[in-house]
């Protein structure tokens, strides 16, 4: 009679607890028995961790076998554990000294050829064994760049369960040959590289940009098909500067969860995310039966969230949006566990003005009738556009217009700059409070800490006039500290609320808006 | 622990016996599996539970046909491997039923 422990990790969100994985070879018929609120693809860890071990070249005890994972009232999830039952069932035999799994965290799941492949998660499972205290962790050989981008832990990468025999007997390791990483790679629009410059004219909407891209504000572009509205959304991120370290561990974090290939390096840049409209919910917000996975919210924290063709989408997708847009997460109950993601995003919607997508344009012949646009207009809800702080028209190009405009296309590098001037205002300005940006800023924090502003009677008018809702003041207040941000004043004055409640509004106050562009 | 063996039940099935023995007060009813090499696996995994629950109801038969009291019965098993050459290896676990 042997018993022997090892430790890994359950992620429940973002969250990792440490599991205990406790080995008994105890007497009975031989039989193993997995015990601790397993998932079925964990029960089956049992006939791949004995293929596994009888693989390479060591014995499965012939005897009652009973594997404890603790705490048993956690529900476990995923193959991860395959590697820490194997190390703990080996350990109770003695293969190598149970003292060397003390303070180390396994991660990985077994082939039946006993080698060890890479499973999604490692980086937040490292940080979980890292603020647990423990100081070595080993992982799928792949997979040991990504676990060290965790500082303060050792790291080791192994390939198969000889090799991890060996190297907790001290012994030179064989040579295997690992098993790489599948998985898209992350940050892959990042590094597309689009220019501005590209956008032909829609100046006032490249503004917009701007403007939301240094306040972090959500937006909504509207107009015909063919304008430029997917294409200036793709190029947003571009205009946001990098993230900072704390912001990349849990972007890079949660991307690690979400299965993308992290390519032994932190995610540095903002990221993009732009999910088709034949999207489920659970794709969205994120899913899974017993737990939970993060969806494309979630991958679009700290960045841009784009859905092109908004009204498409199935109305109950969009509303799931309501609350991850008000507290940037999403907390996700399932019947054992509640799972939270971060999804602090910034949302840009697209939208046709109606089917046939020439409703309100000048010189278009709409076919539809007032009835089916007002329809579609409608499948963007009041609640979703309450949250909306710019509203953006865009006008079909002339052809004259577009002559000129291609001679001043700005690049983003030139924007970029400005926004990261109006980011560092921002930083300084809201120092202390917890936010960074405009965008994010409480209603009441904005209220009791921001000087307020000149000239609101504009403000007061559209409430009066029901325009304007409670959550709209707030909004157009936000927008005008970024617009003062941008020009360079550090108190937004009765031009700057203007602009923004017309930018709110999606109001075209052509005239006023221009002052402000010029170089 | 002494065993005393009552009766031996043996040409059921070849290689199959069941053996009675009382130690103290505590009959115990043991299945005993045999096999020549371990290509088909432990002959201890080949025990399952419909063999532990044949044995079981065969206990009380015996129990009911011999008039026998106990304070206790144990269920056991045993593997035996024979491999030509070797000497044979025993291996006994109690109370697996």
């Amino acid at each position: 009679v042997a018993s022997a422990c090892a430790w890994s990790v359950a992620l429940v969100g973002l969250e990792g607890r440490i599991v205990e994985v406790e080995a008994d070879i105890g007497a009975g018929l031989p039989r193993t028995v997995l015990v601790g609120l397993p998932d079925s693809a964990l029960y089956q860890a049992r006939d791949r961790c004995k293929a596994a071990v009888s693989n390479s070249g060591q014995e499965w005890p012939i005897s009652l076998l009973t594997i404890n994972l603790s705490p048993a009232t956690l529900p476990k999830a995923g193959s991860h554990y395959d590697i820490a039952i194997v190390a703990a069932i080996l350990a109770a035999q003695r293969v190598f000294p149970a003292e060397e799994l003390r303070r180390t965290v396994l991660l990985g799941e077994l082939g039946l050829d006993g080698r060890l492949r890479p499973v999604r998660g490692i980086l937040p499972a490292t940080l979980a064994a890292q603020q647990a205290g423990f100081t070595r962790v080993i992982v799928p050989l792949r997979q040991a760049g990504e676990a060290e981008l965790v500082d303060g832990i050792e790291v080791f990468g192994i390939g198969s369960v000889t090799q991890l025999v060996a190297f907790l007997r001290g012994l030179p390791m064989p040579v295997v040959e690992p098993i790489d990483v599948v998985g898209e790679p992350a940050g892959k629009h990042a590094n597309r590289r689009l220019d501005l410059a590209d956008v032909v004219g829609q100046v006032e909407a490249k503004w917009a940009c701007e403007v939301a891209a240094a306040g972090r504000h959500h937006m909504l572009f509207h107009g015909p098909p063919g304008v430029g509205k997917t294409m200036l959304a793709e190029r947003v991120p571009g205009l946001l500067p990098d993230l900072d370290v704390h912001d990349a561990l849990e972007v890079s974090a949660v991307h690690s969860l979400a299965g993308f290939n992290l390519a032994d390096q932190l995610i540095t840049r903002p990221p993009y995310s732009d999910p088709h409209h034949s999207a489920s919910v659970a794709s969205l917000v994120g899913g899974g039966q017993r737990t939970a996975k993060p969806g494309a919210i979630s991958c679009a924290h700290k960045g841009v969230l784009f859905l092109d063709e908004a009204p498409e989408f199935q109305p109950v997708v969009l509303e799931a949006l309501r609350t991850p847009l008000e507290c940037g997460m999403i907390t996700l109950g399932r019947s054992e566990v509640h799972a939270r993601f971060p999804a602090r995003f910034q949302l840009i919607l697209a939208a046709n003005p109606c089917p046939c997508g020439q409703a309100a344009t000048p010189g278009g012949h709409c076919q539809c009738s007032p009835v089916v646009v007002r329809r579609y207009a409608e499948k963007i809800s009041g609640p979703i556009r309450d949250r909306i702080d710019i509203n953006q028209a865009f006008l079909p190009l002339r052809k004259a217009y577009l002559k000129a405009a291609l001679q001043r296309a700005e690049s983003s590098a030139v924007v970029a700059e400005r926004v990261q001037e109006a980011r560092d205002r921002q930083r300084r300005r809201l120092a202390g409070s917890g936010w960074q940006t405009n965008g994010e800023v409480s209603g009441s924090y904005l209220r009791r800490h921001l000087p307020l502003p000149d000239g609101l009677q504009v403000v007061d008018e559209a409430v009066d006039r029901g325009r304007l809702s409670a959550r709209g003041v707030d909004k157009v207040w936000r927008l005008a500290w970024t617009i003062a941000d941008l020009a360079g004043h550090d108190v937004p004055g009765r031009d700057e609320v203007a602009i923004a409640l017309a930018m709110r509004r999606g109001e075209q106050p052509g005239a006023v808006r221009l002052e402000v562009v010029g170089p | 622990v002494n065993y005393v063996l009552l009766q031996a039940a043996n040409g059921i099935v070849v290689g199959l016996i069941y053996a009675l023995s009382a130690a103290g007060l505590t009959l115990v009813f043991c299945e005993v599996k045999c096999r020549s090499g371990l290509g088909f696996g432990h002959p201890l995994e080949a025990i399952t539970y419909e063999k532990m629950r044949t044995l079981r109801q065969l206990a009380a038969v015996w129990m009911r046909e011999h008039r026998r009291k106990a304070s206790s019965i144990r269920l056991d098993a045993i593997g035996v491997v024979l491999v030509t050459g070797q000497e044979p290896s025993v291996t006994h676990v109690r109370a697996v039923g």
